[in-house]
């Protein structure tokens, strides 16, 4: 039934886009994701696992997958990176210590055959907290100057208030129909 | 009783108990204390009744000692002094310490020797594995190579099929080409038939041309007689024109003389009287002097017209003389205008002579008396060349009158002529009229000759024209005849004409049909080359499939060897394991025997430290026990052992693992989730299950089949090894 009615969405055109979410644990993925699907801040347990919501933005369709980041689970990322069109990276700008870790696991995913045509966004999450990196400095922690051959923005934001997830997505999905 | 316990001291020594007698038979205390020993093993009960069969056991001690030892121990006991009773006491202490012992050493070796037995039982039990395993690994090979035979029957059979298709398909080709030269030898045979049909037809054809060359011969010398016949007939017409003509002339003349002759011959029956000579001949002379009237009215019109000419002429001469009085008054007023220019200068000059004062007025006048000047020269000129022109046209006039003159003076004198020669005329017409009065005797004479001499030539001539028109009716005969002939021939040229346009027409078929056969065989050949294109895709692709079917062999032995090396790396790495196993199974025992020694360690220092006897005997029925459950209790601790190293190997589950808890989050959304999103869950759920590549594809199939809507069922193995619960 199911395969019936995937079948019929797949003739109506609109295929879904399927867009990721990935980055360290406690970065606030499953925040940003049901802020993006419900439009509020829900409590959030670690992810051990996953989450996948329908997000609608502006008409279009997203299928979005928020893979928990717990460093044991990691490896298991490359086993969702087939038919991925976008990636959310998102980094916890408060955590210093760990930028490095996480800067290593971008570089890891970005390497993948599978994501060579990924659009990807990267979100500076926490700006509301004190003593946070800017932008531009989570831009040189990330090494994402040398980025070549990639369609990628980096966005600062705080899934808490809010703030620069819309500017973010608006970006993504212009990024993602301009693909096409 | 007695001999049961006998019987188990045989077994526990090994010797019997009464060849131990004997030997302990010199010292009687100390097989008494022995004895003792045993009737306080035996029964315990018994030392009451020691007293009672001391003495009687003491008589009948050497001939039966080992009959009943108890008896006589107690007989012993009775008869003996209380100090030897205790030295016996004390021996047979002695002595159960020292059976004790030899029964501890006995039992350390029955356990030394379980021990070694049970090693070699687990020693066995492992082999019996290990070859169990082995068999299974054959039967599994077994198995393999069975299926590898019935692929290779069934690719045989594949292949045996294929060939038979390929002979089929060639024989079809084979049979389609035998079919196909007989139809060429056919096409080709009827081909010779129409080229030698066009053969013969040509050679009619040539043989045909000689009678067109005949024919057109025909019609040349037909059309040569027709000219020549219209020729004659012309020229035959016109003699005929000329005879008529000259019969009517002759006729005409005839006529006059006629008259002339009948006036003679009624003059020659009767003498003509003078008057009717003179009659006739004045009408002879009217009608002469009506030609000599025709001739001066001849002269009278051509004077008028001479008149009429010579008016014509004077007209011309006033309307010159016109247009002299005209360029006359022209030239009178050319002069007057002159006179007046004149006039004007000499006005013009008192009016320089006045206006001399002005300077520029004067240059101005000057200027333009100049231009009058030049205007007056230009004037004069003009006059000049006017009175020229006067002069000429005057002269010219002048020459025309002349000229006039001069011919009026001419046609007056042309007049004259004329009219002298009317005069002559007259004369002469009169001295002819006077000549032919004398002719007309004579010709009166001559002309009746003349009659009958032209009767003569008429009838002659009539006799001519008869002649001729039977001449012209045999021409005509002649001429229908070569007509008919000719429109025979013609009808023959017409009829083999129409033969040959038959033939041509019929040549023209068989070219068709050449042509079309030609183009048929064209067709055929382009069939043909097809059909033998396809025969070469067909062997191409035949070479093709033996190739891939080599390949295939090729491959399936490469995959024999492989599994072969497969198999040998797998049964390397199972009896690693099992090295690892026994290993771990030593290393778990050691554990074991560690733990219980350091656990029965400090219990047997406390058993030591308590009462020995009761421990001893404690001890003694535990082991006994032992000895009795001893296979059961060791295979119990042998599954124990298993069990453990199962818990070893497979590292005990900790169900609060992050792995686990994982796995369990992934596999419930996987069995809840919908096909789209189960599709991209495949590979999460093989990774974390350690799926064999196989049972990967085997998974992520069956869900594409499942979102399918056709498609077949994935091949899921059959039999024990299916993935799968089969369709129902």
């Amino acid at each position: 039934m199911g395969g019936l009615l995937s079948y019929f969405r797949n003739l109506l055109g609109s295929r879904e886009m399927r867009i990721l979410i990935l980055g360290l644990d406690g970065a606030g993925k499953t925040t940003i994701l049901y802020k993006l699907q419900v439009g509020e801040v829900v409590t959030t347990i670690p992810t051990i696992g996953f989450n996948v919501e329908q997000v609608t933005y502006k008409n279009l369709k997203f299928q979005v997958w928020d893979l928990g980041g717990q460093t044991s689970i990691r490896p298991y990322w490359r086993c969702y990176y087939s038919n991925t069109d976008a990636i959310i990276y998102v980094v916890d700008s408060a955590d210093r210590d760990r930028i490095g870790i996480s800067k290593d696991e971008l570089l890891a995913m970005l390497r993948e055959e599978e994501l060579q045509g990924a659009i990807l966004v990267v979100l500076a999450n926490k700006q509301d907290m004190e003593g946070c990196l800017s932008v531009a400095e989570v831009h040189q922690a990330l090494g994402l100057e040398a980025l070549k051959n990639r369609t990628f923005q980096i966005f600062k934001t705080s899934a808490t208030k809010g703030e620069g997830l819309d500017s973010a997505m608006d970006w993504l999905s212009n990024a993602l129909q301009n693909r096409k | 009783m007695f001999k049961g316990l006998k019987n188990k001291i045989r077994e526990e020594t090994g010797s019997d108990v009464s060849k131990i007698g004997p030997l302990l038979g010199g010292a009687s205390q100390k097989s008494a204390a022995f004895k003792g020993r045993h009737s306080r093993q035996g029964s315990t009960s018994s030392i009451g009744s020691l007293s009672v069969d001391g003495i009687r056991g003491e008589t009948s001690y050497s001939p039966e000692p080992c009959e009943n030892v108890a008896d006589l121990t107690q007989e012993d006991l009775k008869g003996l002094p209380q100090k030897d009773v205790k030295l016996v006491e004390k021996r047979e202490d002695e002595w159960k310490r020292k059976l004790n012992k030899l029964e501890m050493e006995w039992k350390r070796k029955l356990d030394d020797k379980e021990k070694d037995w049970k090693k070699q039982l687990e020693t066995k039990e492992e082999e019996k594995n290990l070859k169990d395993k082995s068999i299974e690994e054959l039967q599994k090979a077994l198995l393999l190579a069975e299926e590898f035979k019935e692929k290779y029957c069934r690719f045989q059979e594949e292949k045996e099929q294929l060939e038979g298709f390929q002979t089929q398909e060639m024989a079809k080709i084979k049979h389609l080409l035998l079919a196909k030269e007989r139809e060429l030898l056919e096409k080709v045979n009827t081909i010779k038939e129409n080229s030698a049909q066009i053969a013969t037809l040509k050679s009619e054809v040539s043989r045909l041309r000689h009678f067109e060359e005949e024919i057109s011969n025909v019609q040349d010398e037909m059309e040569t007689l027709r000219h020549s016949s219209a020729q004659e007939r012309m020229t035959l017409r016109s003699e005929l024109a000329q005879s008529e003509e000259n019969v009517r002339h002759l006729k005409d003349r005839v006529a006059v003389l006629e008259r002339r002759t009948s006036a003679d011959c009624v003059a020659l029956g009767a003498p003509l009287s003078v008057d009717e000579r003179v009659q006739g001949l004045l009408g002879e002379r009217t009608l002469l002097e009506r030609r000599l009237e025709e001739a001066h009215l001849h002269l009278a019109d051509i004077k008028s017209s001479w008149s009429s000419k010579i008016t014509s002429l004077e007209t011309q001469v006033g309307r010159l003389c016109r247009q002299a009085a005209e360029e006359g008054a022209e030239r009178r007023r050319a002069e007057k205008e002159c006179e007046r220019l004149e006039e004007r200068i000499q006005q013009l000059e008192s009016e320089v002579a006045g206006a001399a004062e002005s300077a520029v007025e004067n240059n101005a006048l000057v200027q333009e008396i100049e231009h009058l000047r030049n205007e007056l020269d230009a004037a004069n000129r003009e006059k000049r060349d006017i009175s020229g022109k006067m002069k000429d046209t005057q002269t010219s006039l002048e020459n025309g009158l002349k000229r006039l003159q001069e011919e009026m003076t001419s046609e007056q004198d042309k007049m004259t002529q004329l009219q002298a020669k009317s005069e002559a005329e007259a004369k002469e017409l009169k001295e002819e009229i006077v000549e032919l009065k004398a002719l007309l005797n004579s010709e009166a004479e001559t002309s009746q000759n003349q009659i009958k001499q032209l009767e003569q030539q008429l009838a002659a001539e009539r006799l001519k024209c008869a002649e001729i028109f039977g001449a012209l009716d045999r021409e005509r005969s002649e001429r229908e005849a070569v007509v008919l002939k000719s429109s025979e021939i013609s009808h023959q040229v017409e009829s083999s004409k129409h033969h040959i346009q038959a033939q041509e027409e019929e040549m023209e078929g068989l070219k068709k049909r050449l042509e079309i056969l030609e183009g048929t065989l064209l067709a055929k050949d382009e069939e043909i080359k097809r059909i033998q294109h396809q025969i070469e895709n067909a062997t191409a692709q035949l070479k093709e499939v033996e190739q891939e079917r080599d390949k295939y062999i090729l491959t399936s032995n490469q995959e024999k060897e492989l599994r072969e090396a497969v198999s040998e790396l797998e049964s390397q790495l199972q009896e690693k394991n099992k090295n690892i196993k026994q290993l771990q199974q030593r290393l778990g025992d050691m554990k074991k025997t560690l733990q219980r020694e350091l656990n029965i360690h400090p219990g047997t220092f406390g058993g030591e430290s308590g009462s020995n006897g009761t421990t001893s005997s404690g001890s003694a029925s535990e082991d006994a026990s032992a000895a009795v459950l001893a296979p059961s209790s060791s295979h119990q601790v042998s599954q124990r052992r298993l069990q453990q190293q199962a818990g070893a190997t497979s590292s005990p589950v900790d169900y609060n693992d992050v792995n686990f808890q994982y796995l369990k989050h992934v596999l419930i959304k996987f069995l809840t989730s919908r096909e789209y999103e189960a599709k991209h869950l495949t590979r999460a759920v093989a990774t974390l299950l350690h799926f064999s590549p196989e049972e990967e594809r085997l998974l992520r199939e069956t869900v594409e089949w499942k979102m399918s809507w056709f498609g077949s069922r994935p091949h899921l193995g059959i039999g024990q090894k299916a993935k799968t619960i089969p369709p129902s």
